[in-house]
């Protein structure tokens, strides 16, 4: 498992097990547009990348995010 | 629960989300709970957790909540709204000028100048309906952000905006001054220092409409905490300096007064600058104190002759200048000024110095001294126990009460008697209603008076606001004599608690004029007061607390009769005799 799953958990307050690739706002109650957006930005910091705004709003998937770090050059086990 | 898990907290919204729901789930025995509302026109919800690690760094369990998008300015003009219902200690009014007068930028090109000015206060006068409101309604402080300007600059070149900003920022610490529990944040100054391009995230912006990015909500979030705590905590009284190598670079026993570094060049430049943030320091109220480890003669010397010495030996309240422990000396100080050992901070270069003074006191507030001279202004700007929101009088004036303090001293000592001291010092009181105008300085007195305070019960301006809103008698008292003026000094607060019955809700004396027997001029003005609204009895009451003691025997002593733990006076025995040595003044 990667950071990914473990920043998202750490953002929801839940155990990283409850996250899954297609995990997305709609399995999490807290999961609302701000917590979207802690985890976005925490995602950035952790792994040194920029998202766009579309990006920002629109990757709304662990395989989603997992994607998008991908193809901005981040290798992720 | 220790707090060790927000030192290194890394600076994303994950580590301060988990810090802060750790917070919120568990909260640590010994923070003091604050409930925060912040009305922003901004989403300011992300601020949230940080504002949580940051009140906790600062000992307070924030409990934060914000209006929804685009109705903080329904929610303060609305005494039924949520935000009332939340009851909160402090509302934050974070508007920008972006969102309450849009037009503003937008046209900025096609306004002329009066109405691109009319614009910008009408803005100012929303704040000030939400202010107004927000206090008439409720009993919150009121903290104002204050504007800057856009992050993109519209308009002529050769023609720049800020003075624009600069009318509306006066008018909205006129506004400030009006409404007594209104604070301005100056938001524009944490604009500055940080810059707008800086803080600005186009992208949540955009997403989200929070304009800034995560390093300055951050950022910003340390800074509101901080003004927040100096809402509620009084500040430091006393700042106790070390000498070699803090307020001038060398040790004076080696180099003598012509080898040490001060002045206009590097490095006494250093020391200079240092002297002269010390110096501001004392302006606002705070008083100094010397403990160094030196010859006196040489000391005085130096503050003496020196050319380039900023401070002057008279800045000084006390001076422990010897070769004994300086915790002692610490302790001497606090105990000369008559203030308490927790009132002081003490600043000195050396780690042994500071650490000793750690392990002996840990009530002294002990700062942290960059080693590199270049370094220490801005470690003091960072100290936050001198934080102050509001600047009275009495504190401006407060280096000459001490001053005034001295000559008494003198005179004390020459007198033969306890009476003749007194009938010598020519005291005179006046007693007056507590109002909008006095309100501030009997809050702050409440807020800062420990050893005569007989209930230690601390209300904030607007709880006082609703007690005399309710038929509360409050006054204020204020004496002189031959030496000069102590200001503001004591009040009391009679609250009717059946009828014929009232009970004194508090009453406090600054600990500069005990013994002179004020106290009995201002019980003999309550008392007269209460009586002539109808009253039979008056109630004392005493609630020790740590530190007032010095009170415990007042309604005793002033022939107040012992009932069920409490003391009363009866007005059919008459009123309550003023000393004959205090002419006594009386202001209806």
């Amino acid at each position: 498992m990667n950071r990914v799953r473990e920043i998202v958990a750490g953002v929801l307050g839940v155990p990283p097990s409850e996250i899954l690739a297609g995990s997305g706002p709609a399995d999490f109650a807290q999961w609302d547009s701000a917590a979207h957006i802690d985890i976005m930005l925490s995602l950035e910091a952790a792994y040194g990348v920029s998202f766009t705004a579309r990006e920002l709003a629109e990757t709304l998937s662990i395989a989603g995010m997992e994607d998008a770090l991908r193809q901005k050059g981040v290798r992720l086990v | 629960m220790s707090l060790d898990f927000l030192d290194h907290l890394s600076p994303t919204p994950a580590a301060y989300q988990a810090a802060a729901r750790r917070l919120l789930e568990q909260p640590p025995a010994g923070l003091g709970p604050l409930r925060v509302a912040v009305a922003a026109s901004f989403t300011a919800d992300p601020l949230g957790k940080y504002l949580v690690v940051e009140g906790a760094r600062r000992g307070f369990a924030i409990e934060p909540s914000f209006t929804p998008y685009s109705q903080f300015e329904l929610q303060c003009l609305d005494p039924g709204s949520a935000l009332f219902a939340g009851r909160p200690d402090v509302v934050v009014l974070a508007t920008r000028l972006e969102e309450l007068v849009p037009a503003l930028w937008h046209n900025y090109g096609a306004l002329d100048e009066p109405a691109r000015q009319q614009i910008a206060l009408e803005a100012c006068e929303r704040v000030a309906r939400m202010a107004a409101a927000l206090r008439q309604h409720g009993t919150a402080q009121v903290l104002v952000f204050n504007f800057t300007e856009p992050v993109r600059a519209p308009g002529d070149p050769g023609r720049g905006r800020a003075h624009l900003v600069e009318i509306a920022n006066s008018r909205l610490e006129q506004i400030a001054h009006e409404h007594s529990g209104v604070v301005i944040f100056d938001f524009a100054r944490f604009a500055l220092e940080t810059g707008l391009r800086q803080m600005f995230d186009a992208r949540l912006d955009a997403v989200s409409r929070m304009p800034f990015g995560v390093a300055a909500q951050i950022a910003l979030a340390g800074r509101l905490a901080r003004s927040l705590r100096a809402l509620r905590v009084p500040p430091l009284k006393c700042l106790v300096l070390d000498l070699d190598d803090t307020l001038w670079g060398g040790i004076l026993g080696e180099v003598g007064p012509g080898g040490i570094a001060l002045g206009n060049d590097y490095p006494g430049r250093a020391f200079a600058d240092f002297q002269r943030a010390v110096r501001d320091l004392r302006r606002r109220g705070i008083l100094l104190a010397i403990a160094s480890k030196n010859n006196r003669a040489e000391v005085c010397d130096v503050f003496e002759c020196h050319p380039d010495m900023v401070l002057r030996w008279d800045d000084f309240a006390a001076a422990q200048i010897h070769w004994e422990d300086k915790a002692a000396s610490l302790a001497a100080i606090a105990a000369e000024l008559r203030i308490g050992i927790d009132s002081l901070a003490f600043y000195d270069d050396s780690p042994v110095e500071r650490e000793w003074i750690r392990s002996r006191l840990p009530e002294v507030a002990v700062i942290e001294v960059p080693e590199d001279p270049i370094e220490r202004v801005a470690a003091l700007d960072h100290f936050e126990g001198f934080d102050q929101v509001f600047v009275s009088e009495e504190d401006r004036r407060r280096a000459t009460l001490y001053q005034h303090d001295r000559e008494r001293e003198r005179v004390r000592a020459q007198s033969a008697s306890l009476d003749e001291f007194l009938a010598q010092l020519q005291i005179r009181a006046t007693v007056g209603p507590v109002n909008a105008g006095t309100l501030p300085r009997v809050a702050q007195l409440i807020h800062k008076t420990n050893q005569f305070n007989l209930t230690g019960r601390r209300h904030s301006e607007g709880e006082l606001r609703r007690q005399l809103d309710e038929g509360a008698i409050a006054c204020w008292l204020r004496a002189s004599d031959r030496f000069g003026d102590y200001g503001v000094v004591g009040a009391a607060i009679a609250v009717p608690e059946r009828p014929r019955a009232w009970r004194i809700d508090n009453f406090l004396l600054s600990c500069r004029i005990l013994g002179r027997q004020v106290e009995t001029a201002l019980l003999a003005a309550l008392a007269r007061r209460v009586a002539e609204s109808g009253a039979d009895e008056l109630i004392g009451e005493y609630l020790p607390t740590p530190k007032n003691a010095p009170a415990c025997d007042f309604y005793p002593r002033h022939g107040f009769a012992p009932e069920g733990g409490r003391w009363v006076w009866r007005f059919s025995r008459g009123c309550i005799p003023a000393p004959q040595h205090i002419a006594l003044e009386e202001v209806l």
